[in-house]
């Protein structure tokens, strides 16, 4: 697959063409869709679940359109109930199972170590394999290996020790406290330094991975990115995430001593008290959750696609934190107080915030590449896993 | 250039190897979709059994892209006019995309899964916690209550302090009780005597899974002299362990924060903890019923009145305002205690006392 690399193209000189993508899909048309795929799932106890996956993908591949023309999902919802299934009984597998003692735990996590690199390279390539644009699909190069290399550090890093304690500092037969759980927890601490230490540095090779890897015809995309841009970004969000706390204990020292003040003087409480706790409550998610998550997202969002492409094709993006953190401010307010059903049109406006701030830059007539991979079938019982696992491959 | 026949469609073909589009002339014939070129050459002209085809769902906003079998593919110029030619020409919408194409159905929709959801909550979780708890070995409940103990010992308890023959007395009268009411065998209990660390804590009993039963000293000498109490307690522990009530609440409470995750995809963090706090606290009002009529049961075999049970529910009510009174706070009623943990999702205790004194007429 892919091994013929010639593109029939020639590249144009002079400046790219600058290709906007543009997001058309509504939120409360997702909202409709949202509703009647959740009665269809319920009904059918989750039977339905690859068809309502199938629409939901459909609705916005079509409404992403690059240079004119809109994206399309191919995959078939028959074909994805079985990966369904699988992935449904291996994720109650292992929820139940590290539910139940040390032992299982530390097999439960072993064995989602073991997979999910494959999973994850499994749901990359039916993804890419089953979008299309302008009638070529896409193509994930992505090998094994390359998964395992990427992937296998980091998790066993952050899943392994914190189990390997759990089954030593388990119940046994003995009770003897003090000689395990030592070993047990200077385990998990080496274990978690170096995965937090590292955690850009994985964060990199994976992208890198992801991003080396995305093909359509004989265009392969790369990720020219340096990893000491991502420390540089991750040290910036501790640095923001410090001040936040700093900020939040200055707010909440103000309402301790405003609630003082106004017990004091014996003046009704009850109302002022429900309010500020509550104007408290929103900031804490906002300064603890929202900032940190939002900066993040921008800053990895600009640096991952501004940074990748090839000789003929690129992407720029630039996504604006001063518009990107209010609005995710006011989907997680609005969420909150219209008890989740504002979900739909958060997804579609977080959605259109960030596909509309990329460009796609070319140097060949788009009307100019080939499909010259083979196509192929990936499985679909990765992308379910991947689904099920919460993790959603965005574009 | 020929002349555009009647009734055809203009459309863009991709060819499926080429992002290069062409202008095309879509037609149908007895079930049959004819493609053709607009300019002489720019491709064969082709025929795709209709059915074939995989045609897009109608929606407001959006692209028009129809998949043709071989990996070719045709897309609308003007969605308007596709989706009125799709529709006089091939099928009419399925009624899921008119379900969704407008609010009124939407609405009742909504109002459907409302209804959905709460029949699931009401029937088919516990319908289908009790059939994983069934399949799941009574030995991995071992395990979990092994562990759950063992935390326990660690943050809220401390060794007992009852006298050894105290402990006797109550294990054989509870041990006589099960062997009447299930001759035939039944799970094996384990019972647990402990103190308390936080007096909060008071008179408690807690079936953990696996069978194991933890009971406060607090709890034997709330109505000393009175041993019959204590049993009846036990036999609704016993209740609790007989069905596998533990076990049952863990299965309900993964399967709803699941639910809420596919529901809610990346936001369901956020949205999930509510749910499954909801569903565990009202679910256990049910159990805690069931778990009172086995007590009624294990006492009746045994010759103790049900009688015994209200008169414990009367000491602790008792207990709790003493409790309340000596703090010396005003306002605070009956059910605030931080650790309330056995009592707090019970059903209201006036209701239960009615239970086990009209029990106690029959």
């Amino acid at each position: 697959m892919g091994t013929d690399m010639q593109i029939d193209a020639r590249p144009e000189s002079g400046p790219p063409h600058r290709h906007p993508i543009e997001f058309t899909a509504s939120g409360s048309e997702y909202f409709r869709i949202w509703i009647v795929n959740l009665l269809l799932i319920v009904v059918t106890l989750g039977l339905y679940l690859p068809w309502a996956k199938v629409r939901k993908l459909k609705y916005f591949y079509s409404n992403t359109w690059v240079g004119g023309d809109a994206l399309d999902f191919h995959g078939q919802p028959v074909k994805m109930l079985r990966g369904t299934l699988i992935a449904a009984a291996f994720l109650i597998v292992y929820s139940v199972g590290s539910n139940f003692s040390g032992w299982a735990a530390l097999f439960a996590a072993l064995a989602f170590v073991l997979l999910w690199p494959a999973l994850f390279r499994a749901s990359m390539r039916f993804r890419l394999a089953n979008t299309s644009w302008r009638g070529l699909r896409f193509h994930f190069a992505g090998s094994t290996r390359g998964a395992y290399a990427a992937m296998l550090p980091p998790l066993a890093l952050a899943l392994l020790p914190v189990a390997l304690a759990g089954a030593l500092a388990g119940p046994t037969d003995s009770i003897k406290p003090g000689t395990l759980p030592v070993l047990a927890t200077s385990l998990v601490g080496i274990g978690m330094t170096i995965f937090f230490l590292g955690l850009p540095y994985f964060l990199w090779r994976l992208k890198r991975y992801q991003h080396n890897h995305y093909a359509i015809g004989g265009l392969q995309t790369r990720l020219s990115a340096d990893v000491g841009v991502l420390y540089g970004i991750f040290i910036k969000l501790m640095g923001l995430g410090f001040v936040a706390v700093v900020a939040l204990l200055g707010v909440v020292a103000i309402f301790a001593f405003t609630g003082y003040a106004s017990r004091k003087s014996g003046g009704g409480l009850g109302a002022t008290f429900i309010i500020l706790s509550f104007v408290l409550g929103i900031g804490g998610v906002f300064l603890l959750n929202v900032l940190p998550k939002s900066y993040l997202q921008v800053r990895l969002q600009n640096l991952l696609w501004s940074t990748t492409g090839n000789d003929l094709m690129r992407f720029d993006s630039q996504l604006k934190l001063k518009r990107y953190l209010p609005l995710q401010f006011k989907n997680y307010l609005l969420i909150f107080l219209t008890l989740g059903l504002y979900w739909p049109f958060a997804v579609i406006g977080t959605r259109r915030a960030q596909l509309e701030a990329v460009v796609l830059e070319t140097r060949i007539a788009l009307d100019d590449i080939t499909q010259t991979a083979a196509r192929e079938n990936p499985t679909a019982a990765g992308d379910m896993a991947a689904d099920l696992f919460g993790m959603d491959i965005g574009l | 250039m020929s002349e555009a026949p009647h009734d055809a469609l203009s459309a863009r073909f991709f060819d499926g190897v080429h992002s290069r589009p062409h202008a095309a002339l879509l037609q149908t014939r007895e079930r049959m979709l004819l493609i053709t070129p607009t300019e002489e050459g720019a491709f064969a002209p082709l025929s795709v059994p209709l059915s074939a085809v995989r045609w897009p769902e109608r929606t407001r906003h959006g692209g028009r892209l129809a998949q043709l079998p071989d990996g070719a593919s045709l897309q609308a110029l003007d969605v308007g006019a596709w989706d009125d030619w799709v529709g006089r020409h091939h099928r009419s919408d399925s009624w899921v995309v008119r379900a969704q194409q407008t609010w009124r159905s939407v609405a009742v929709a909504l109002v459907l899964l409302f209804g959905a959801v709460a029949a699931m909550y009401q029937w088919g979780l516990p319908w289908v916690a009790a059939g994983v708890t069934a399949t799941v070995p009574r030995s991995v409940d071992a395990l979990v209550g092994q562990q759950v103990l063992a935390s326990l010992d660690d943050s809220l308890l401390k060794p007992t302090t009852l006298a050894p023959d105290a402990q006797q007395r109550i294990r054989d009268g509870f041990a006589r009780m099960v062997q009447r009411t299930h001759p035939d065998g039944a799970p094996e209990v384990r019972l647990e005597f402990r103190s308390a660390r936080d007096p909060r804590f008071g008179p408690n009993a807690l079936a953990l899974p696996g069978g194991t039963i933890v009971l406060t000293d607090a709890l034997v000498e709330l109505m000393p002299d009175d041993d019959d109490a204590v049993l009846g307690v036990l036999g609704h522990e016993f209740g609790h362990v007989l069905r596998r009530h533990a076990m049952r609440q863990l299965v309900q409470a993964s399967a709803v924060g699941f639910a809420v995750s596919i529901a809610f995809g990346d936001y369901g963090t956020l949205i999930g903890s509510a749910p499954v706090l909801l569903a565990t606290l009202g679910y256990s009002r049910d159990l805690e019923r069931e778990a009172d009529a086995e007590s009624v049961r294990l006492m009746r075999a045994s010759g103790i009145s049900p009688r015994a049970m209200a008169t414990f529910f009367e000491a602790l009510e008792r207990w709790r305002a003493d409790r309340n009174g000596k703090k010396g706070e005003s306002g605070s009623t009956a059910g605030d205690d931080a650790i309330g943990l056995a009592f707090s999702s019970h059903p209201a205790t006036a209701q239960r006392i009615e239970f086990f004194k009209n029990a106690a007429q029959k």
